[in-house]
């Protein structure tokens, strides 16, 4: 049996994935800092767009306003955003101060540790696509703020019920994580929440703990800002390498 | 010191739905622990429970842990209220738990310098309750407990003993907030035995309305909680939520001039006077929100009386009392309906008309069963049909699920 799939935006990770994520699944995108994975994050979600999905941007590092801008270099487009199905997030707008009031694409939650704030925010969003049958992709953006401010054991406990939720409204979650700032065990931990992981090491992509697949290690490169429509390019794709 | 609250006099909390749980509001000189489940936020709940008391002329203390203070003001004026003028009129403190986690030096009246120090901590929040409680009777909000309990573990739950011994001495209450983020059991029990009263909010997944309260604990004992939908609106404010009651009855029984009696705003779809679609009166009544949806009355609209049926929660059956030929129509509607077992009350309408018949009669000639109450109304005369509204809404609190069901 072969269960629906859904495009990274990736063209060649798609077809080592047999057509791209399953869903609901709850995936790390794991790398150092400049590593891209925001950019990579956005590029899924843009994917997600594409396909008639919806898209939710929760930012704990800079505010909606600052994300979109950033994203209109990764696949969002004025067109896209407004269908309606492009929302955010904002953990920190008011952690800084700013006086900047809710929007119908924004919620501002007072802070990245108010978790009640935020999974309300999140789920209502969801919730309102969920009921209108339309699919969701959801980006983190990240847990390792969550981890700056909490204890490991603090987010565990808001994970294990914030990603329940996600996957009981079939949500395609992205979760980054800087990979550099965590020992192994909290690693070890964030993956056990999770479906797989995407590790991003200078020029190479690489999956790991798909389900049903070996892991699977590209070269790729993001697009530069004069080429910001073309897809992310890969090369060189290997299966079964390195885990 | 549970019993001390058995003889204490009680703080109406301004909110109805919260009052009428809670027989009186919450016992002055306690704690309340408003809990909800991660889908449920309850700022809005104590922005409004505070303010409530703030308007008595009480003295308000707010702890934050997870939000700056600016954040808390920031946010009451979102929902259309301003917490910042208590502030300015030194009526509001705030006991800052936030800024210093950021490095930031706070502007609060009590800040806590070092965070992560249980005794810091407990020690500035004692200071401020102790300041405050010789000032005026104060309201306290903890936001949250989830927060204390991350940093400090049960360290915490000892310290709210303490706090609850000054609120008694007092006559303050203190309000804690907490969200249940699946900690061990062994807290979430000391958390449950440690208050005198408890509040549940929660989203729930299957009901009609998807938010209820319940009362689990009251006056230090654990109570049998039965779990009403609520809706909450933009300002926080909660209300029992009846989001479907069915007004049927024959042709021309009185039922549009019913549902508009009973109904702050109302629409009917009419012609030449005659309901041809359906009636919709919303009802704001006695801490409820209430939808009514009037049907009908000629028997070419039936096909359409069991989709407007679906999902109401109660019935009120509307009979004209000088038309007893027209009883067993009224019977066969409630079938068509498919309403026919939900709680519902008999409105004998046209009790003003010479010929009408007794309630007694027309209980005896419809031959309803011995529970559903057969009330004489005239339909323009609120204070007649408010009467069955009063029996309906309490049958169908009786019949909600209870958590354990």
């Amino acid at each position: 049996m072969s269960a629906e799939t859904f495009p990274s935006g990736i063209h060649a990770l798609d077809v080592a994935l047999n057509g791209g994520f399953a869903r609901p699944s709850n995936l790390l995108v794991m790398g150092d800092p400049w590593s891209s994975k925001k950019e990579l994050g956005m590029t899924m979600l843009s994917a997600g767009l594409h396909n008639n999905e919806a898209a939710i941007y929760i930012s704990a590092t800079s505010t909606a306003e600052e994300i979109r801008e950033q994203w209109l270099t990764c696949g969002l487009t004025s067109a896209l955003e407004q269908e309606g199905k492009v929302k955010f997030v904002d953990c920190y707008s008011r952690m800084i101060g700013a006086k900047s009031s809710d929007t119908s694409s924004i919620k501002r939650v007072p802070s990245i540790i108010d978790y009640t704030k935020l999974a309300v925010a999140v789920n209502e969003w969801c919730s309102s696509f969920y009921l209108k049958n339309t699919a969701v992709r959801v980006l983190f953006d990240s847990l390792s703020t969550l981890l700056l401010y909490s204890s490991l054991q603090t987010v565990m406990r808001f994970l294990h019920i914030f990603l329940g939720q996600l996957r009981r409204q079939n949500v395609l979650g992205f979760l980054l994580v800087e990979e550099g700032a965590h020992d192994l065990l909290t690693l070890n931990q964030l993956k056990s929440f999770s479906n797989g992981a995407i590790v991003l090491e200078a020029n190479t992509l690489r999956c790991e703990g798909f389900y049903g697949h070996p892991s699977i290690s590209m070269n790729f490169s993001l697009p530069t800002t004069e080429n910001v429509k073309q897809p992310i390019q890969t090369q060189n794709i290997s299966l079964g390498g390195s885990s | 010191m549970i019993d001390s609250y058995l003889s204490s006099e009680k703080t109406q909390t301004g909110i109805r739905i919260i009052d009428q749980l809670l027989e009186g509001g919450i016992p002055s000189g306690s704690s309340v622990l408003i809990r909800t489940n991660p889908l449920f936020d309850p700022f809005p709940v104590a922005i409004q429970l505070l303010l409530n008391q703030l308007k008595k002329g009480d003295i308000g203390l707010y702890f934050v842990s997870n939000k700056s203070a600016a954040s808390v003001i920031d946010e009451s004026v979102a929902l259309g209220t301003s917490l910042a003028e208590y502030k300015q009129q030194n009526r509001l403190f705030f006991i800052d738990g936030y800024s210093a986690l950021f490095g930031l030096k706070s502007e609060e009246a009590y800040a806590i310098d070092n965070i992560y120090d249980p005794n810091a901590v407990f020690s500035v929040i004692t200071k401020a309750l102790y300041e405050c409680c010789k000032k005026g009777k104060v309201f306290l909000i903890y936001d949250s407990l989830n927060t204390s309990i991350d940093e400090f573990g049960d360290a915490v739950l000892s310290e709210v003993n303490n706090w609850q011994k000054i609120a008694t001495a007092y006559n303050a209450i203190l309000c804690f907030l907490y969200t249940e983020w699946n900690y061990e059991n062994t807290i979430s029990q000391t958390v449950s035995s440690l208050y005198p009263t408890i509040i549940d909010l929660m989203a729930l997944q299957r009901i009609v309305g998807n938010q209820a309260i319940t009362v689990s604990k009251k006056e230090g004992v654990p109570v049998k909680e039965k779990i009403i939908p609520i809706k909450k609106s933009v300002t926080g404010e909660i209300k029992g939520y009846i989001p479907k009651i069915l007004v049927t009855g024959p042709f021309h029984a009185g039922k549009t001039t019913i549902v508009h009696t009973l109904s702050n705003r109302a629409v009917s779809v009419q012609r030449f006077g005659t309901t041809v679609a359906l009636d919709f009166g919303h009802v704001d009544y006695k801490g409820f929100n209430l939808d009514l949806f009037g049907t009908i009355g000629q028997p070419r609209f039936d096909p359409i009386l069991e989709l407007l049926g679906g999902e109401a929660l109660g019935a009120i059956l509307v009979i004209d009392s000088t038309k007893p030929e027209e009883f067993p129509r009224a019977k066969e509607m409630m079938l068509k309906a498919k309403v026919h077992g939900l709680p519902y009350v008999v409105a004998a309408n046209k009790q003003d008309l010479p010929n009408a018949l007794s309630v007694g009669e027309i209980k005896a000639k419809m031959n309803v069963p011995s529970d559903v109450e057969v009330i004489g109304t005239v339909g323009s005369d609120k204070a007649s049909i408010t009467g069955a509204l009063d029996i309906l809404i309490e049958k169908i609190l009786n019949g909600a699920k209870y958590r354990d069901d």
